[in-house]
């Protein structure tokens, strides 16, 4: 069985652009959530998110040209996809791209997104009495630059990112929401363990911070009303945590042969050891109950990576905030962890940075390899009375230092997709 | 990339499709007598949208499928379609009435763009004032069903089918067109043939004639304006928009074999590969017997129509065995893949031939390729 190492990692986030900022966020144990910018999201119930700033999307576009950079600049998304693609592929082989070491025939494409950006704002001046004027809509539709109009495909980056890596043994775009980011990682590993393709690229990007993503979820009352706690707003395992807060970015990580990786000198950042993919098929937004969803999950991560409980030291928690994820994850983690679990640091990054829904998982392993790298454990800001039902330690407040070997990456969905990945420290030399 | 050393043999003990012209065997059937179900169509969501070519799919029944009366409730068209299209394949693989094997199923979708509930946006535009945030987007949402972000998010095409039929294994939502509709197939058919599970349903749905992705789909000149056109005669070109689902109960021999269940056919090979120079990959066509049915799918112009000829016949097929999918029963996108290897696994089934070819091109770059074989000449 082929090993799979991580050689390369590229994050966006709203608590840093690029991987270091994005350590110091995590090190400074500092929150990206404040009052919406993008849009004028007065009058909704919740006008707090967790939004990128800092970002130079000229800068990031640079050899980009034409309708597909009109695009790129209209979907945030994409944009993030891209930038944090150039960040991972450039970690990874520097300069030159994969193209010295690695056929594209062997190169693959494993990437995760959401929901498309709908311009409501483009429609908007066709529509009349509730009705769409259809012959001027096809008229300003035929005007438009490429597809930088009206509904942009959540695949744009993908392409994008595909062309930057030269990617042509697979190109899989994953859409499982929560869970996409930790599927499309786990996919990639499956690639380059059963030799399907020797580098993947693999990660996720997503933004739903715009009018219809936030004020969907405004409707599903999934969403922290919490908007005058600005920064704290965002409190999982916390007893009066009442939603989750959505946040935006991306992380894409290189997967790469591990034998092929120290042949060619690669600094290896850490190694996928497993993953599991397991399906509630209960309800759509409600956990089943008993866990067995999750549990199965964890489960097949661990056994695919040939562990126990006792052998991992942390867990990256979905930890949303909302008030039936944290108490079902914390019973999920219990049942595959018994006894051990007193002793296992848990935590949330979605209390920094939101909930980034299909680039979550993405970013979360991002988070991980901070952790395996520093070995410091990210922390899960602003709990401040634990709830009850959620009696693990969950690292509160400030990043831990500890020893740590092997962890675990949980993301579960709406719609009942659970993911689940385990990395390990970089493997030492033979 | 399959057939390697070490794996399972994978075969097809179910198919179910919905499309233009109904479920899989009446598909079958009308387009083995040349019978199209592509029409005018003029988009009912708005007003004066140019005329295109499509293939709408005729109503359909959930209550003999699923015994969960709220869930179809959570359901856009897309979604709909999928939870008809796998009822369908589930049954006929003998797996509807048989909870405890279901379970286990691996489940992989591929999904298109969406239609974004149009008429619920709109209503929410009629709420007066300036801009589209602030206090007029609260008032607009307002009025909009509150299951509507069900309906929007990708992923409930499988949340869906997973919550209604009570598949538990691992899985994977892809999107948004006809190469992430092979990626679905791909990936399951690795999880069966790597020994991951026992068995996997597969496939995709994609309803094209909503505005939102006619409109892209047209602004990309890939829409024929009319039926005739649509058959890339007298320099016609595109093709018909479809909405559509399938999907295949893909399955190892071994665990086939344990539960008495017939192989519709053997899935020897599935290709989804994202660039392409030649119109058709190699495949391992070339040794067996030549194919007696090649669907193909997602030819936008006459040129690519003839590579599709050549391509056939290349593979040593006859003439005679090239169908044409689209200008009959429209291009599915996402589900196109699905929706062929439905059709071919029921051609086989019926002793039609001994091997079938599927050939679906991707607008945006790339193809997938299918290899199925009658089960008897494998077993």
């Amino acid at each position: 069985m082929r090993r799979v190492a991580v050689t390369g990692v590229g994050v966006v986030s709203p608590i840093g652009v690029g991987v270091p900022a994005f350590h110091a966020g995590l090190r400074e144990a500092r929150s990206g959530v404040g009052p919406i910018r993008s849009f004028d999201a007065t009058g909704l119930a919740t006008r707090i998110a967790a939004e990128v700033t800092g970002l130079d999307a000229e800068t990031a576009l640079q050899g980009v040209g034409g309708a597909r950079k009109a695009a790129l600049l209209r979907d945030r998304k994409s944009l993030f996809g891209v930038v944090a693609a150039r960040e991972a592929l450039a970690s990874a082989f520097g300069d030159a791209g994969p193209a010295p070491w690695h056929r594209p025939e062997r190169i693959g494409l494993s990437v995760a997104t959401g929901l498309e950006i709908f311009h409501l704002q483009d429609l908007e001046p066709h529509v009349t009495a509730g009705r769409i004027d259809g012959a001027a809509l096809a008229a300003a539709v035929a005007a438009a630059p490429g597809e930088a109009y009206l509904q942009i495909p959540s695949d744009l980056g993908a392409r994008e990112i595909a062309r930057l890596a030269g990617a042509r043994a697979f190109y899989a775009v994953n859409v499982s929401a929560c869970a996409a980011g930790s599927q499309a990682i786990g996919a990639g590993w499956h690639a380059v363990r059963d030799g399907l393709a020797d580098v993947v690229v693999a990660g996720g990007y997503d933004s739903m911070v715009n009018p219809l993503g936030v004020g969907g979820f405004c409707l599903l009352e999934a969403l922290s009303r919490a908007n005058e706690l600005g920064p704290a707003a965002s409190r999982p395992f916390d007893a009066a945590r009442d939603g989750f807060v959505l946040g935006e970015g991306a992380a894409i990580v290189v997967l790469e042969e591990l034998g092929a990786a120290r042949a060619r000198g690669a600094t290896v950042l850490g190694e996928v050891l497993g993953y599991g993919s397991t399906l509630d098929a209960f309800r759509v937004s409600d956990p089943v109950p008993g866990e067995a969803g999750a549990v199965a999950a964890i489960q097949q991560a661990l056994a695919a990576a040939g562990l126990g409980p006792r052998d991992i030291d942390y867990v990256n928690a979905h930890g949303t905030g909302t008030r039936k994820n944290d108490p079902a994850e914390t019973r999920a983690i219990r049942r595959v962890f018994g006894p051990a679990a007193d002793a296992l640091p848990v935590s949330s990054t979605k209390s920094q940075i939101g909930h980034l829904i299909g680039a979550a998982g993405a970013v979360e392993l991002a988070a991980c390899l901070f952790a395996l790298g520093e070995q410091l454990l990210p922390a899960t800001i602003n709990l401040a009375t634990r709830d009850p039902e959620c009696d693990l330690d969950y690292v509160p407040r400030v990043p831990r230092r500890a020893a740590v070997r092997r962890v675990l990456s949980n993301s579960f969905g709406f719609g009942g997709q659970n993911a689940v990945l385990v990395l390990g420290a970089p493997p030492e030399e033979a | 990339m399959s057939g390697r050393a070490g794996r399972r043999q994978v075969v097809v003990t179910g198919a179910g499709l919905h499309g233009a012209h109904g479920d899989g065997p009446a598909t079958l059937e009308a387009i083995r007598a040349g019978r199209s179900a592509v029409v005018p169509f003029r988009t009912p969501e708005a007003d004066g949208f140019p005329e295109v070519a499509a293939a709408p799919a005729p109503a359909w029944r959930l209550d003999d499928l699923i015994a969960d009366r709220k869930l179809p409730k959570y359901a856009s068209r897309a979604a709909s379609l999928a939870l008809v299209a796998a009822g369908r394949a589930l049954r006929d693989a003998g797996l509807l009435a048989d909870a405890p094997r279901r379970e286990e199923l691996a489940l992989y979708v591929a999904t298109g763009l969406i239609g974004f509930e149009l008429d619920q946006v709109t209503q929410a535009m009629t709420v007066s004032g300036a801009g589209l945030g602030g206090d007029r987007l609260a008032r607009g949402l307002s009025l909009c069903h509150p299951l509507m972000p069900f309906r929007m998010l990708l992923n409930m095409p499988l949340g869906l089918v997973s919550i209604a039929y009570g598949l538990r294994g691992e899985n994977a939502v892809y999107y948004p067109g006809p190469l992430q509709g092979g990626v679905a197939l791909r990936a399951a058919f690795d999880a069966v043939a790597a020994g991951r599970c026992a068995r996997a349903l597969a496939g995709g749905s994609a309803h094209g004639l909503a505005l939102m992705p006619l409109a892209t789909a047209w602004r990309a000149g890939r829409l024929a304006a009319s039926p005739e056109a649509a058959w890339h005669r007298d320099g016609g070109r595109g093709f018909a928009a479809a909405d559509a689902a399938g999907f295949v109960v893909l399955e190892s021999a071994e665990s086939a074999r344990a539960r008495g269940a017939r192989p519709l056919a053997v899935l020897d090979e599935v290709r989804a590969d994202p660039a392409v120079e030649d119109a058709w990959p190699g495949t391992s066509a070339g040794s067996g017997p030549p194919p007696g049915l090649v669907v193909v799918s997602g030819a936008l112009d006459a040129a690519e129509d003839e590579h599709d000829r050549e391509g056939a016949a290349r593979a040593g097929a006859p003439e005679k065995a090239l169908l044409r999918l689209d200008p009959l029963a429209g291009h599915a996108g996402a589900a196109a893949p699905a929706t062929a290897a439905a059709l071919a696994a029921h051609f086989l089934s019926a002793a039609g031939s001994a091997r079938a070819l599927v050939r679906v091109r991707d607008p945006d770059g790339g193809a997938v390729t299918l290899l199925l074989s009658r089960a008897e000449v494998r077993a």
